[in-house]
C-alpha cells in the first residue's frame, strides 16, 4: 500500500495540475493579451514572446475612454447592494432558520423561487417601476432592484449557516444574561462569519458582474464597468487587448475582496471544528 | 456619490495611436489638420440656414448612441450644437445589443429619457404603429424649423430615407449607413488571374478556385453568427437575389422555394470555402481574419474598410480592391438598406421636440456630415456619409483614397442602384420575425437542420406571431 | 465578586402544579417540588420522563402551560432566563467556540458590566476550582471532553449563582471519568454550598450525588426521597424497577400471612396480611440467595466481574438474577433453589403497582 501511495498523490496532483491550467488558461491568456499590440493579438500562431506594452493599461485608465470611472460606479453600486443585502439578509436568516412557525419550509421554496424567474422577465416591470420613483439611472434605483435578486439568495444561503448553531448555545447566552441582541452579536454572529465572508463575496460578485439590469437600469451616471466595457467592443470592432486590459483591472477589486474574505472563511472553518454536542 | 462617466466629457477623441492608425490608414494623414481645426465659435456654415438656431434655447436634450467611432467624431462636436443652439446636449453610449431593448422601454413607458436615439431602420413599422415617433414631415416643411435650401433634405441617399419612412412619411432622418460590397484581395485574385464575381456562381467558382485550408486560407466569409443583425444581414440578400419576396402586412412567407434554394447555397457555399467558425463569426470578425490574410474574399459592409486597413493590425493593406454584390440567379443585386437614423420621441413636451429636431437637422446637415468625415481633426474619418453629394465631393475620395481600389465607385454604384427598401420585411413584427429567422439559419448553418424544415419551422413561428 | 453579597446565599426552589404541553402532547402533568437551600438535588428519570423540561423550566428556557415557579418564594414564572440568576451547564456544554477558555468563563460577567480586572480574577479562580487554570488560553476546539466539561462548569460557577443547572453534564464523558467528576462535582458543590438541580437518567449517578432525588416517570413525580429512601423503599414498581443495577427481580405471587407462594413454593417474607391477594414480589439481586430450600431455578449464566459476580436464572416464566461477591461452587445448567432473608423483600399491587 505505502509503495503506492506516492503514485497515487503523483497522479492526484496531475490531475489537479490539468484542472488548474484549464482554470487559469484564459486568465494568464487574458493578463498577456492585456499586454499586447492589438496586431499581435491576432498573430497566427499565437505569439508567447512579444515586446509588452502598456498602452493598453495608459488607454483605459487615462484614454478617452477610460473606465475608472465605471468602476468607481461599479464599486458604489456593488458595495451598497452588499452592505444593504446583508444588513437585511443576516436578521431574516436568523428569524428564518430559528422561529417555528407554519408553512416555513414553504417560505423557503418562496423565497427560492423568485431566484428561477429568468431576470429579462423582470426588466421592464423593473424598468417601469424606477421610472415611477425617479430611479432610472441612480445609484440608489440600481443598488434597489440589486436587492430584490441578492437579498432572497443571501438569505437562503444564511440560513443554513444559522441552523447549523445548536439552540443550546443561544440558551446559554441567555441564562448568561446576554439578552437576545448581545446574544446575536457576541455569540452567534462570530460562530457565522465564514457564512458572512461567503455569502458577502457572492453577493458582491453578483452584483460586480451584473450586465443587463447594469445596461437598461442605469445610463450616464450609472454605467458599470461591464457596460462600460462595450468602449472597447463597438460594431466596428473589437479592441481585444483594451478589453483584456479593462478586464484585469474590472477582476482586481474581486480577487481582493476575494483574498480578504478567503482569511476570514479559512478563520471562520477552523473555529468552528467543535465537538458537535447534542441537539434536543 | 460620484456622478460622472466618460460620456460627460466632450470632446472626445480616440486615444493618441489610434489617431495615427487610423490616419494613416485612410491615407488622410496629409489633411489632417490640429484638433483645434475648428473655432468653437466656427459656425457661420450653420448661421447661413435661415431659421433660428436659438428657438429652443435652455432646452436639455439626451441622445443615446453606440459607441462607434462615426458617433464618437459626432460626440465631438457637442460643444459646437451647444453653442449654437444654447440647447444642453447629453449623449448616452448603449452597447449595441442592449439599444433596441432600451429605446423601445423609453419610447413605450413614455419615459421621455432619451430624445433622440440612433434607431434601426427595421424598427419604425413597429414604433409607427405605436405613435411613439413623431412624424417629420411637419418639421422638414415647417419654415421656422427647418430651411430646405440649407437643409436640401433630398440630398440624403434615397434608400436610406425610404427605409426610415413609414407609408412614405419620413420618420428618422439617417445619420450614417453602410451599403454591402465585395471585398477582395487583389493580389490573391491577379495571381489566379480571377476577376471579383458578377454573378453567385462566379462567387463560388473565384471562393473554390482559392480556398486552401491547409495553407490557412479560405475563399470566403459571410456573416454566419445568428441574430437579426448578423446572419439575418446577409440572408435576406441572398434571399432576394433567388428571386424570393418576402410578402407584406400579415402575408409574409419565409418558407418559399428561392428561400430554400437562398438558404441552401448560403449553407453549402460557407460549409465548402469559409473558415469553419464562421457560423459564429459576426463582421469583426471576419474583417479581423481577412486582415490578418486568412480569406480571400468576403461580403460586407463598405465601413470595414477601416479595420481591413489598419496598417497596426492588418497584413493586407494595400492588396484590397471592390466591387458590388454580385448578381442573383434572377439577376438581381439587393444589398443592406442598414442606417442609423434619429427619429423624434412623441412622448416630448413641444419645446424638447423642438430641439430635438435642431439637434437632428444638425447632425444630418452637410455641414456636420464633412466635419465627422474628412474635415475631422481625429483619425477616423466617417465612410458612412449620408449624402450623394458629399459621396461625390473630391473631399471624400481624397480621404477614403487609402481604403483600396474602386472603394467609392463599388458603394456608389450600390447605394444608387442595389439598394432596396424590401430588403427584408418592413411590417411591426419585424423584431420577433428576425430574431425567428436569424434562429433557423443558425440551425441550417450548422447542419442541425435541413433548410427546408428549419424554415418551415420558422414560417409556422411567424404566422403565429403574426396572427397574436 | 460578581454581585453583591445577598446573591451569594442559595435559593429555595418550589414549583406548584407545573403543566407542560406541546401542541396536543403533554409532557408535565401537574408538578410539585420543593427544594431547599443548599440543596443537591436529582431529577432523575428514563429519558422522555419530563426530568429536563422540568430543568429548562426552572431555567426559564421554557414557559409553562399552566403552574407557577417561586425561587426563595418570589413568583419567577413570568422571568427571563437572564433575571433568575440562575446558571447551567448543558449536556452539549454550548461552549462558545470562537472564545477562548477565558472568555468563555468570563463571559456572564462581561454581560453585567463587570469591570475587566475583576473578571480575569474570577475566571481564574473558577478555572483553578475545576483544576483548568491551565487551559485559559485554548479554545474549545482544543479541548478534550472532560476540559470541555469543566469549561462549562466554570463559567457556570463563576457568578455565583442562587441556583445552578447540569443537564446530564457527565454523559458524554467516559466511564472512567466519568465516576472520577462525578466525585469532584459533588465535592465542588459542598464548597460553593449552591442550590443545585442536577438531571440524570442514571440511577447510580443520582444516588451517589444526590441529597434528595425525584424520580419521574410519564411526565410525573413519583417518588422524592434522599437515595437510601428511594433504593430501600420504592413507591412503585416502576421506581423499584428503575433504580438499583441490576434491576430487581419481579415474580408473581400470592401473599398471604408471613408468606408469598410463587408457583408452588411458600417464600417467608416479614411483612404479613390477613387479606390474602396477588402481588409481585421484588426482591434486589443483591438479597437473592442459593438456598437448599427455596424456589427452583436453573442457572442459566454466570458473569463473573472479579470482585463479584452476577448469576442468572430461569424459574418458570421468570429470568431471575443474583449479585454476589462470593463466587458459588455452581455451573450453569446446574438446578437449585433461590430465597432470601425475611424483610428483603418488596411487595407490590399485583394490578396497581403500588407498594404495599
Amino acid at each position: 500500500m505505502t509503495g503506492r501511495k506516492p503514485f497515487r498523490s503523483l497522479a492526484l496532483a496531475a490531475v489537479a495540475g490539468v484542472g488548474l491550467a484549464v482554470w487559469v488558461f484564459p486568465v494568464i491568456w487574458g493578463l498577456l493579451t492585456s499586454f499586447k499590440t492589438e496586431r499581435d493579438v491576432l498573430a497566427y500562431p499565437p505569439v508567447w514572446f512579444f515586446k509588452p506594452t502598456l498602452d493598453n493599461y495608459r488607454e483605459v485608465i487615462f484614454g478617452a475612454s477610460s473606465i475608472m470611472p465605471n468602476l468607481w460606479s461599479s464599486l458604489v453600486v456593488s458595495t451598497s447592494a452588499t452592505f444593504f443585502t446583508m444588513l437585511f439578509a443576516i436578521p431574516a436568516a436568523y428569524a428564518l432558520a430559528r422561529l417555528k412557525y407554519p408553512a416555513k419550509r414553504a417560505s423557503g421554496f418562496y423565497v427560492l423561487a423568485t431566484q428561477m424567474l429568468p431576470p429579462v422577465g423582470l426588466i421592464i416591470p423593473y424598468y417601469l417601476a424606477l421610472q415611477k420613483v425617479g430611479g432610472l439611472d441612480t445609484y440608489s434605483g440600481l443598488t434597489l432592484i440589486y436587492l430584490t435578486f441578492s437579498l432572497p439568495f443571501a438569505i437562503w444561503l444564511m440560513v443554513s449557516y444559522f441552523e447549523d448553531i445548536p439552540f443550546e448555545m443561544e440558551e446559554a447566552a441567555l441564562l448568561d444574561r446576554a439578552g437576545r441582541l448581545r446574544t446575536l452579536w457576541y455569540v452567534i454572529l462570530p460562530q457565522v462569519r465564514g457564512g458572512i465572508a461567503v455569502t458577502t463575496i457572492f453577493v458582491f460578485l453578483n452584483a460586480w458582474n451584473e450586465f443587463m439590469f447594469a445596461v437598461v437600469l442605469g445610463g450616464n451616471r450609472v454605467r458599470p464597468v461591464t457596460v462600460a466595457m462595450f468602449n472597447f467592443i463597438s460594431v466596428e470592432q473589437t479592441q481585444w487587448a483594451k478589453v483584456a486590459a479593462g478586464a484585469m483591472l474590472a477582476m482586481l477589486p474581486v480577487i481582493l475582496i476575494g483574498l480578504f474574505a478567503q482569511r476570514h472563511i479559512v478563520k471562520g472553518l477552523t473555529v468552528g471544528a467543535v465537538k458537535g454536542g447534542g441537539r434536543r | 456619490m460620484k456622478k460622472r462617466s466618460p460620456m460627460d466629457h466632450a470632446p472626445q477623441l480616440p486615444g493618441r495611436r489610434n489617431a495615427l492608425r487610423m490616419g494613416a490608414a485612410l491615407g488622410a494623414a496629409g489633411v489632417l489638420g490640429p484638433n483645434f481645426a475648428f473655432a468653437q465659435d466656427d459656425l457661420a456654415a450653420y448661421r447661413s440656414a435661415k431659421i433660428n438656431w436659438k428657438q429652443a434655447e435652455g432646452e436639455s436634450i439626451t441622445v443615446a448612441v453606440i459607441p462607434a467611432s462615426y458617433f464618437e467624431n459626432l460626440i465631438s462636436l457637442q460643444p459646437q450644437f451647444e453653442t449654437l443652439t444654447g440647447i444642453k446636449l447629453r449623449f448616452e453610449k448603449v452597447p449595441p445589443g442592449q439599444i433596441r431593448q432600451k429605446a423601445m422601454l423609453d419610447l413605450s413607458s413614455k419615459t421621455a429619457t432619451y430624445a433622440t436615439h440612433a434607431a434601426d431602420p427595421m424598427y419604425y413599422p413597429l414604433y409607427v404603429a405605436n405613435k411613439w415617433a413623431e412624424p417629420l414631415d411637419k418639421y422638414l416643411n415647417d419654415a421656422s424649423l427647418t430651411d430646405p435650401a440649407w437643409f436640401r433634405f433630398d440630398d440624403i441617399i434615397k434608400a436610406w430615407r425610404d427605409a426610415d419612412s413609414v407609408d412614405g412619411k419620413p420618420y428618422g432622418i439617417p445619420f450614417d449607413g453602410e451599403v454591402t460590397v465585395q471585398v477582395y484581395r487583389k493580389d490573391l485574385y491577379e495571381a489566379k488571374g480571377l476577376k471579383p464575381a458578377d454573378t453567385y456562381e462566379q462567387l463560388v467558382a473565384n471562393a473554390k478556385a482559392l480556398n486552401d485550408p491547409a495553407n490557412r486560407t479560405y475563399g470566403l466569409a459571410l456573416r454566419g453568427f445568428s441574430g437579426a443583425g448578423q446572419n439575418m444581414y446577409i440572408y435576406p440578400s441572398l434571399f432576394r437575389g433567388f428571386g424570393g419576396s418576402w410578402g407584406s402586412g400579415n402575408n409574409i412567407v419565409v418558407n418559399s422555394p428561392e428561400a430554400v434554394r437562398a438558404l441552401t447555397w448560403y449553407v453549402d457555399t460557407l460549409t465548402a470555402y469559409a473558415p469553419p467558425a464562421v457560423r459564429n463569426w459576426n463582421w469583426p470578425d471576419i474583417a479581423d481574419a481577412f486582415s490578418q490574410g486568412t480569406v480571400a474574399t468576403y461580403i460586407d459592409a463598405h465601413s470595414s474598410a477601416a479595420v481591413i486597413n489598419n496598417p497596426e493590425k492588418s497584413k493586407v493593406v494595400g492588396k484590397i480592391a471592390y466591387a458590388r454584390w454580385p448578381k442573383g440567379p434572377n439577376g438581381k443585386r439587393v444589398t443592406s438598406i442598414w442606417n442609423w437614423g434619429f427619429p423624434i420621441n412623441a412622448a416630448l413636451s413641444e419645446k424638447a421636440k423642438r430641439a430635438t429636431w435642431l439637434f437632428i437637422q444638425w447632425a444630418a446637415s452637410a455641414e456636420t456630415q464633412a466635419r465627422t468625415s474628412w474635415k475631422f481633426a481625429g483619425p477616423a474619418k466617417r465612410s458612412g456619409i449620408n449624402r450623394m453629394s458629399l459621396w461625390r465631393s473630391a473631399d471624400f475620395a481624397a480621404a477614403m483614397k487609402g481604403a483600396g481600389d474602386n472603394f467609392i465607385p463599388a458603394a456608389l454604384e450600390s447605394l444608387e442602384h442595389d439598394t432596396d427598401v424590401d430588403w427584408r420585411p418592413r411590417v411591426p413584427q419585424w423584431p420577433a420575425i428576425g430574431e425567428t429567422m436569424a434562429t433557423a439559419i443558425q440551425a441550417a448553418l450548422v447542419g442541425q437542420k435541413k433548410p427546408k424544415e428549419a424554415l418551415d419551422e420558422a414560417q409556422a413561428r411567424i404566422q403565429q406571431i403574426l396572427k397574436g | 465578586m460578581s454581585g453583591n453579597e445577598a446573591m451569594r446565599a442559595s435559593a429555595s426552589v418550589r414549583i406548584e402544579g407545573v403543566v407542560k404541553r406541546h401542541g396536543t402532547t403533554t409532557v408535565l402533568h401537574g408538578v410539585d417540588l420543593a427544594i431547599e437551600p443548599g440543596e443537591f438535588f436529582v431529577l432523575l428519570g428514563p429519558s422522555g420522563s419530563g426530568k429536563t423540561t422540568t430543568l429548562r423550566i426552572l431555567a426559564g428556557l421554557e414557559p409553562v402551560s399552566d403552574g407557577r415557579v417561586f425561587m426563595d418564594e418570589v413568583d419567577v414564572t413570568m422571568r427571563e432566563p437572564g433575571e433568575r440568576d440562575v446558571a447551567m451547564v448543558f449536556q452539549s456544554y454550548a461552549l462558545y467556540p470562537h472564545m477562548t477558555v477565558a472568555q468563555n468563563i468570563g463571559f456572564p460577567l462581561k454581560m453585567v458590566g463587570t469591570p475587566s480586572v475583576e473578571v480575569a480574577a474570577a475566571v481564574n479562580e473558577a478555572a483553578a476550582k475545576v483544576g483548568i487554570a491551565h487551559l485559559l488560553g485554548r479554545t474549545p476546539g482544543q479541548l478534550s471532553g472532560g476540559q470541555q466539561q469543566r469549561c462549562a462548569l466554570a463559567r457556570a460557577i463563576v457568578r455565583q449563582p442562587r441556583l445552578f443547572l447540569l443537564d446530564e453534564p457527565l454523559s458524554n464523558l467516559d466511564a472512567k471519568l466519568r465516576m472520577e467528576t462525578r466525585l469532584e462535582l459533588h465535592a465542588l458543590q459542598r464548597n460553593l454550598g449552591a442550590t443545585t438541580v442536577y438531571v440524570t437518567h442514571d440511577q447510580e449517578e443520582a444516588m451517589t450525588l444526590a441529597d434528595r432525588i425525584a424520580v419521574f416517570m410519564d411526565g410525573r413525580i413519583v417518588q422524592v426521597g434522599t437515595p437510601r429512601e428511594v433504593f430501600s423503599t420504592p413507591r412503585t414498581i416502576e421506581v423499584a424497577g428503575f433504580i438499583g443495577t441490576p434491576a430487581m427481580n419481579f415474580v408473581s405471587g400470592a401473599w398471604s400471612g408471613a408468606t408469598v407462594t410463587v408457583a408452588g413454593v411458600p417464600l417467608a417474607v416479614r411483612a404479613s396480611t390477613d387479606q390474602p391477594r396477588e402481588v409481585k414480589l421484588g426482591v434486589r439481586p443483591n438479597d437473592l440467595r442459593i438456598v437448599a430450600e427455596g424456589l427452583p431455578a436453573r442457572i442459566e449464566r454466570i458473569e463473573d466481574l472479579g470482585d463479584s459476580c452476577i448469576v442468572s436464572f430461569a424459574a418458570g416464566e421468570s429470568h431471575l438474577k443474583l449479585k454476589s461477591d462470593r463466587l458459588h461452587p455452581v455451573k450453569e445448567g446446574d438446578e437449585v433453589r433461590l430465597a432470601f432473608e425475611p424483610g428483603a423483600e418488596h411487595l407490590f399491587d399485583a394490578q396497581t403497582g403500588a407498594r404495599l
